[in-house]
Formats: C-alpha cells, sequence, structure tokens
C-alpha cells in the first residue's frame, strides 16, 4: 500500500494516532510548535536572501551564514519531525493493518506505538552518547557556538518524539480499556 | 586468520595514486605479518568528511584515516603550521622542514590518542581562476574561495581586504561553473582529476601555498599491536609513503604540461604583488597566533626554513 | 537478533513510521556488530555538511504556499487564452499545466486535488469522453517529476551527492519527450472540434497577461538564476520561497498573514517527515557500507549479468515493482543507496540512473493494483479504483515507451549538460 502522509483516510476511532487536539495542553503544544517551526523558516529565507544581497550588490558576504544556514535546516527538520509525530504525519507504510481483526487493531496498534517508543529512545540514547563525545572537543560552530550545541537537537528532537509516543501509548490503552468498559 | 582489522578511511577517491600506494601498503603489511594485520579501505568519502571520520574513529567505528590537512588540524592545530602560505619556495624545502617538524608532530597526535604513520602529499597549489589575475588588485577583484575550516586561509584573506566564499572541496566545481566563486587554489593534478581546469582557466604560476594531509591510525588499536607488527608497518610505511610523494610530484609535473598543452594560460606575479602578499601574510600571522597555530610551532618552523636558506 | 530484525520488518507493514523502522534496524545492527550506536547520530549529523539540503524545506513551502493558494486557477485561466483554440488544446494544457506544477510542488498527489476538480470538468465540457479525462488526470498527477525544481529531483541529488544543477538540465528533454508523447495522443484522442470555439481577443490576452503576471516569471526567475550564474541551487530555493511569499500573500492576497502560520508549520512538518527518514537511511546506509555489503551485491551480480542493458532491463523491472508499492520518497532513500554503487560498476552514469529513476517512480504512481495517484484520483473523483485501472492504462503504456526511451537513448539526459553544463 501506499504511504499515509495526509489523514485523509477514516480511521476507527478505537485507533490512536495522534495526539487530541481538543485538548488544552495539546493545543498550547501545537501552538508553540507552529510558531517555532514558522520563525525557524523565517529565519533560513531571510538569511539566504540576505546573503544574495550582499554578494550582488556590496560583493561580501557573511562567513557564518551557510554553516548557520545549514544547522537551521537541520532544527527546523528535527523539529518539525516532533510536531509530525504528535499530528500523525510520519512517512509510513501501510500494507497489512487493513487485513487484521478489528478486535486485534487496538492492540497491535498500541504494541507499534510502544516499539516507536522504544526506538525514539534508542535514539535519544545514541544523540546523548554522541553529545558526550562532542564535548570532548571545544570546536566552534556558527555564532560562537560549539558544535555541541547546535548538534544537541538529535537528543533533544528525539526525546521530544520518545515523549510524545510514551503519550500516545499511554491514550490508546487507555482507549482500549474504556472500551472494555463500554462492552463489559 | 586477519587478527587485527583495520577500517580506514579517506577523502582521496578510488583509483587515485594516493588509494593505489595505499594498496600496495597494506599488501606489504598482509604479507610481512602472515596475514595477522589487514586494512580495509573505505575511499571516496564513503564515510564522510574528516570530522566524521575523527567522530567515527573516536568510537572505534574506524581505526585510521587518510586525513587532509584542514580536517585533522580541527584537532591537532598545529598540524596546519605548513600550510601557511607563501611559506615554501622549492620541494626541498617542504621536505627538510617536515623533517625537522616530524617529531614535534607525532608527539602531538599521540596526545590525541592518534598515531602519525606518514605525511601525504597534494602538492603545491596555485591561484587558478575565471578571469585574468596578474597583479594584486586583480586578485581583489575576484570572488575567491577558501575551503570551508580553514582559518588560516581566511584570516590571510581578510588581511588581503578579501572576503573570501568559504566551500568544501565537492561544491567548488558547480560554484566555479556558476560564477559563485573566480579564483580557487589546488595543485595540477587536483585541478585535472577534479575538473576544476575546466572552468578555471587562467593558473598564477606561483606556489600560494602547500597543500597536505596525513596518515594516521588510531593508537589504542595501534599500540593492541605486538611489537613486531607495529615494525611492519612502520617499515611499510618507510617504503610506500616516499615513493607515493614521488609519484603526487610526477602527476603534478605532468599535469603542468597538460594544462599547458590543453591551452591553460600561466600567469605570472609582477614582484612587488608578490611583496605585498608576503607583507600581508606577515600581518596576517600576528592575528593567527594562538589562534590557528602556537607561538611555538611556528617559531620553529621559520628556524628550520632559514636554516635550509642560510646552509645553500 | 535475527528474529528482531523480522518483528522490524512485520511492524514496517503496520504502519509504523518508516523512519523508526529504519532506524530501529541500523541501531541494532550496529549494537550486534559491536560498533558504539552513537554511529547511528554521527551519520545523521552528517546532513548539515549538505548544503544541498537548504533547498528542501524552501522548496516544499514555495509548493505548499502555490497549491493553497489560487495560482493553479490562474495558469489554467492563462493557458486557455493562448492555447485553448488549438486542436486538443485543453487537453495539451491540462498536460503542460499539471507539469509544471507538480515540478513546483513535488510529486505527493497535490496535482490531482488542486488542478483535478477545475480540470476534470473542463474536460468534459469540451467533449472528451470520462475515461480519457480521467486518466489523462490521473496519469498527469506526478507528470512534471523530470522538471526543476521538483523535489525528488533534489532528493535524488542528495542521496547520489550529484550536482543539483546537472540533474535540473538532465531531466528537461526526457521530460519533454513524455509530454511530448502524452499531448501527441491527446490531439489524436480530441478528434474533430466539437464545438466552434471563440478565438481569444487581444484584450483576453492582455487580461491574461496582467492576471498571471506575478507567477509567470517563477520558471524564468529559477532557471536564469541558477544558469545565469547568480544563484547556486539553494539560493535559487530561498528566492524563490521569498518571491511566492511576497506574490500570494502581499500582491494577490490568496493567502491571508492568519493562514500564513499554520501553512509555513505544514511545509516544515513535511519537511520534518522527510528529513528524519533521510537521516535513518544515513544511517542503515552506513552500516551497509561499513559491512562492504554494496561490493558484494555487486559482485554477485556480476556473476549472473554481464551487460550494462541487461542490467538496465531488470532495473526497470525492479523499480516498477518499487514504484508500485512505495512512494517517491521512501523509495529514493531506500533503494538509491543501493543500486547507486551497483550502476556506476555497469558504467551507468549516476545523473543518468537518477532519470531513469524517477521515470519508473512516476509510472510506479498510476501503476496498479496500489498506485498512488489511482487512490488519490478514486478518492477525489468517486470513482471505483477499478475504473481508474482501466482509464489509466493507454497513458500507462505511453509513459513505458518514454521508459524504454530514456533508458537506453542516455544522450536525450546528457545532452544538454554537454551543451551547458
Ligand atoms: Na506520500
Ligand atoms: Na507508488
Amino acid at each position: 500500500m501506499n504511504t499515509v502522509t495526509k489523514n485523509s483516510r477514516q480511521t476507527a476511532p478505537s485507533l490512536v494516532y495522534a495526539l487530541p487536539t481538543d485538548m488544552g495542553i495539546f493545543r498550547v503544544v501545537n501552538k508553540v510548535e507552529e510558531i517555532l517551526l514558522s520563525l525557524t523558516l523565517m529565519t533560513m529565507i531571510l538569511l539566504a536572501c540576505s546573503q544574495i544581497f550582499l554578494r550582488t550588490f556590496l560583493s561580501t558576504g557573511l562567513l557564518w551564514a551557510d554553516p548557520l544556514l545549514r544547522y537551521l535546516v537541520l532544527w527546523s527538520g528535527l523539529l518539525g519531525a516532533v510536531a509530525a509525530t504528535g499530528q500523525g504525519k510520519h512517512i509510513a507504510l501501510d500494507v497489512l493493518s487493513r487485513s487484521v481483526p478489528k478486535a486485534f487493531a487496538p492492540w497491535i496498534n498500541f504494541s507499534t506505538l510502544v516499539f516507536c517508543s522504544l526506538t525514539s529512545m534508542g535514539l535519544s540514547w545514541a544523540g546523548i552518547l554522541f553529545i558526550q563525545g562532542e564535548l570532548e572537543y571545544e570546536l566552534i560552530g556558527p555564532l560562537s557556538l560549539p558544535v555541541w550545541f547546535w548538534s544537541a537537537i538529535f537528543p533533544v528532537a528525539f526525546c521530544l518524539i520518545t515523549v510524545k509516543y510514551l503519550i500516545l501509548c499511554f491514550l490508546q490503552l487507555r482507549r482500549i480499556f474504556q472500551m472494555k468498559h463500554l462492552q463489559g | 586468520k586477519t587478527k587485527y582489522l583495520f577500517k580506514i578511511a579517506t577523502l582521496a577517491p578510488a583509483g587515485s595514486i594516493w588509494v593505489e600506494q595505499f594498496e600496495l601498503f597494506s599488501a606489504k603489511i598482509l604479507h610481512d605479518t602472515g596475514g595477522e594485520v589487514r586494512f580495509r579501505i573505505y575511499a571516496g568519502g564513503v564515510m564522510g568528511d574528516d570530522q566524521a571520520m575523527l567522530r567515527k574513529m573516536r568510537v572505534g567505528q574506524l581505526h585510521g584515516g587518510g586525513f587532509t590537512m584542514t580536517g585533522i588540524s580541527l584537532r591537532v592545530p598545529d598540524f596546519r603550521v605548513m600550510g601557511i602560505p607563501l611559506l615554501f619556495e622549492s620541494y626541498n624545502e617542504v621536505d627538510y622542514v617536515r623533517k625537522g617538524l616530524l617529531p614535534e608532530f607525532k608527539n602531538q597526535f599521540r596526545k590525541h590518542g592518534l598515531e602519525f604513520v606518514a605525511m601525504t602529499e597534494v602538492g603545491f597549489i596555485y591561484p587558478m581562476s575565471t578571469k585574468p589575475i596578474s597583479n594584486y588588485l586583480m586578485f581583489k577583484e575576484t570572488k575567491n574561495w577558501c575551503p570551508s575550516g580553514d582559518p588560516i586561509s581566511e584570516t590571510f584573506m581578510k588581511s588581503l581586504g578579501i572576503t573570501p566564499i568559504s566551500l568544501t572541496i565537492p561544491d567548488v566545481l558547480s560554484s566555479l561553473q556558476s560564477g559563485l566563486v573566480e579564483t580557487v587554489y589546488n595543485s595540477f593534478y587536483g585541478s585535472i582529476i577534479m575538473q576544476w581546469f575546466t572552468k578555471a582557466h587562467y593558473i598564477v604560476d606561483f606556489p600560494y601555498g602547500y597543500a597536505y594531509g596525513v596518515f594516521a591510525l588510531s593508537s589504542k588499536k595501534f599500540n593492541a599491536l605486538p611489537a613486531e607488527h607495529q615494525e611492519a608497518i612502520n617499515k611499510a610505511a618507510e617504503i610506500y609513503f616516499p615513493i607515493l610523494l614521488a609519484e603526487t610530484r610526477k602527476s603534478n609535473e605532468e599535469s603542468y604540461r597538460v594544462l599547458a598543452d590543453r591551452g591553460n594560460e600561466f600567469q605570472k606575479l609582477d614582484a612587488e604583488t608578490i611583496k605585498i602578499l608576503k607583507d600581508k601574510r606577515d600581518l596576517a600571522m600576528t592575528k593567527m597566533i594562538p589562534g590557528a597555530v602556537s607561538e611555538k610551532i611556528y617559531k620553529r618552523t621559520v628556524e628550520l626554513l632559514d636554516e635550509y636558506r642560510n646552509q645553500k | 537478533m535475527s528474529l528482531l530484525k523480522i518483528i522490524i520488518f512485520c511492524l514496517a507493514l503496520l504502519r509504523t513510521p518508516l523512519f523508526l523502522i529504519i532506524s530501529a534496524i541500523a541501531l541494532v545492527s550496529f549494537y550486534t556488530a559491536d560498533i558504539d550506536i552513537s554511529v547511528v547520530i554521527i551519520e545523521m549529523s552528517r546532513l548539515a555538511d549538505t548544503p544541498i539540503l537548504v533547498s528542501l524545506p524552501l522548496f516544499i513551502f514555495a509548493g505548499v504556499l502555490l497549491s493553497e493558494s489560487q495560482a493553479p486557477k490562474r495558469m489554467l485561466h492563462f493557458s486557455q487564452i493562448f492555447l485553448g483554440w488549438l486542436p486538443g488544446g485543453l487537453a495539451v494544457i491540462s498536460l503542460f499545466v499539471c507539469a509544471i506544477f507538480t515540478a513546483f510542488t513535488g510529486a505527493s498527489g497535490v496535482t490531482i486535488f488542486a488542478l483535478g476538480g477545475i480540470l476534470l470538468p473542463a474536460l468534459l465540457a469540451d467533449g472528451y469522453d470520462e475515461k480519457f479525462s480521467m486518466g489523462l488526470i490521473t496519469s498527469s498527477g506526478s507528470l512534471g517529476l523530470l522538471f526543476p525544481p521538483s523535489l525528488p529531483l533534489i532528493l535524488y541529488g542528495v542521496i547520489a551527492g550529484s550536482r543539483i544543477d546537472h540533474l535540473f538540465l538532465a531531466g528537461i528533454l526526457p521530460g519533454l519527450c513524455m509530454l511530448a508523447l502524452l499531448a501527441g495522443y491527446a490531439i489524436i484522442k480530441s478528434g474533430p472540434v466539437k464545438k466552434k470555439k471563440r478565438r481569444s481577443t487581444k484584450k483576453d490576452f492582455v487580461e491574461g497577461l496582467k492576471e498571471i503576471g506575478w507567477e509567470l516569471p517563477l520558471p524564468f526567475l529559477l532557471i536564469g538564476g541558477i544558469y545565469g550564474g547568480f544563484l547556486v541551487p539553494s539560493e535559487a530555493a530561498a528566492v524563490t520561497a521569498l518571491y511566492v511569499l511576497i506574490v500570494e500573500v502581499f500582491i494577490h492576497r490568496d493567502i491571508s498573514l492568519s493562514q500564513l502560520f499554520p501553512i509555513m508549520s505544514k511545509s516544515m512538518v513535511l519537511f520534518g517527515g522527510i528529513l528524519v527518514i533521510l537521516a535513518a537511511s544515513m544511517a542503515s546506509t552506513n552500516f551497509l557500507i561499513d559491512q562492504e555489503v554494496p561490493t558484494r551485491l555487486f559482485e554477485f551480480i556480476q556473476k549472473y549479468i554481464d551487460s550494462k542493458y541487461s542490467f538496465l532491463l531488470l532495473l526497470n523491472i525492479f523499480l516498477l515493482l518499487v514504484g508500485a508499492m512505495l512512494d517517491i520518497f521512501s523509495a529514493l532513500i531506500l533503494i538509491v543507496p543501493l543500486i547507486l554503487p551497483i550502476a556506476i560498476g555497469y558504467g551507468i552514469d549516476p545523473i543518468h540512473l537518477g532519470i531513469i529513476f524517477l521515470t519508473n517512480l512516476q509510472i510506479g504512481y498510476c501503476t496498479p493494483p496500489v498506485g498512488l495517484n489511482l487512490f488519490l484520483a478514486s478518492y477525489r473523483f468517486e470513482k471505483p479504483v477499478t475504473e481508474l485501472y482501466k482509464s489509466t492504462l493507454p497513458f500507462l503504456g505511453l509513459l513505458l515507451i518514454t521508459l524504454v526511451i530514456i533508458t537506453y537513448v542516455p544522450l536525450l539526459s546528457s545532452f544538454l549538460i554537454s551543451r551547458f553544463g
């Protein structure tokens, strides 16, 4: 099957893919993410365009602009991925889930969410190890900030993704027991 | 039968003289150690650039690498001292200074957990431009490239009043093509294998600087070898790396002729421009110590160079 | 450990995010090979050394903004004024408009959603039958993938380390070849003009030009900027993004400032989804390289296939299957790192390989049973998928013919590079 990049497909209400948008705390999170992402994007556009302007009209340029731009791309992408986690918008293959019997579906979804939590935990751990290694060297990146600072987005983003998946796990489990309760 | 596998990476492309000689070197070691020490090479930058290679050595995925001066100097800053612009005038000078600095380099590398095996070289680098440059002013008016992460060329160009455009080596060709940079720096052989010469038609026939690199192993892995295997590596290095230097220089000479035959124009710098460049270089050096290189290594280098020039 | 990998593969089929599947495989592989797992992040951090990556979020934003604006309508109206009088005019227009639109918005199905609703009624009113019209729109939903600044083209460049400016040039002739074949078919199918159409007047032309005046320079700005030597591709992306932003928000006012933040955030979420897959695949690919898998795979395949041409034939069959099952981004990211070294071993130029790759994946979009365009069109036009299978078939045939031409005539991809590269 093809990928699910949009939430165009109807999903059974018993399956949790995204954080509920009607809850106050998640609405705030969404808004914060939206503002952060828009600001990074605006910064990238303006930074790149001012480089062109400086070069063309004043034949000069900012040496730190290009490396900064490349790190901003990384930051915006990883923050975008954090947002995509909450909105259930990650690219995924979806071959078998429709042929899964309805009764198992919530449990299977729960186990994929557990898998997602574990893997993002693994990535967070790898990220922390990576930053520990980077701390040994005093390499300086753009804006006179150390390189480890710019790379710290990896563990930060993966930790946030882990938290979101853990919440999704919890929500899915709660949904399963609510359903049991209704049936019983 | 392999007891010790060294995974080595380099940016040099497979099939280049650097990789070819390295393969002979590693075959010799494999033979001399009765198959116990094997080198596996990942060429062409498949393991990433110098910085990624260093990171992978830190965590033990790689055990060594053929590094460029720019890349390894992020870890061992003093190693970039021979890259000071307009320092050397002949390969004899280079060889004399290198021999003198070797013990200090080896020491400093060990402090960073690296075993310095041998130096490699790209050779003398020359300014090559899409526009004719024959004097100081012309130099300034073109868009100059400097390798990303090379504080020496950066500071030097700034002292010349140039804001260089910093790009990684793989981006240079397309930027030459699009006119983003006009003046680049490379050896004759380098400009041919990287195709830069097709765009940078005018070549200033005056060595702007010297580009080199190093083959280094992880100290941890090297020290774990029995003494006779360490000896085998050093012995093979003594045979094959001098051959590599000679081969590199031969390729550069041949490339000079190829470029001339292809119709690339060689231009002379006038004496006044050279003097201005050297003065500005000395001015820039005051700003580079101790940020880019230590005072100690700089003094030693100048000392060695004077020593050689005086004995002539 | 192999049991663990089997479980991961099963999860992949159950709507688990692809980037976590790939990451999990990479983490487990490095862990079992006794290599520190932080290598995964070392590899991911290499993305910060990829200058061309900068163009991805910027072009994605420009594309999303364009598709949320009224630009598609304006484009269509303008083309109708200028080309409407041709036999088969509307069908030809549809093809061109879809191609340009896809080039700017990427092949995420936006074309079918944004243009399909306008094009289908127009085609039907012009006397084309429903089967033809739906087939045309479905198959042109991914047309234009080969034209700059299409996202998949850039992504291929990022993964293969090829030059973007060359890839942009390489795609133009094969893309035009595809367009020409489809347009020819559309003209034949149009038959005699059923309605006497009113020829556009001079006033119409002026009006039309005024309407599209702001968007019309966009392709020229982009191409001229890159090949005129003013901009590198990532800068061209920034200029495009800023230009589209100013035009759609401040000049046409199609998008209000309050809509702008959600659109920006939506584009970055889209980009984030692609970036993490790219990052994860950097890590898994590094494991394969570490274990020398591409070299061994090449040696293995070379035992059975000795000619470049039979390799290309097999490659096409393989890619058509992949294209039918995976979306273009996942397919590129997963398959290119494996195939590229093998193809180079057979003496295939990486740029040519990229064009072959994208053509295949584009065709995969409309191949039954699971091509994405078929589902999108079925959803958009509220028709059963099986009906769309039938209507797309003739177009599919034409696309396959182009694939053969593109594969076995490398000159088509390399000609412009040799002239302007
Ligand atoms: Na998709
Ligand atoms: Na598909």
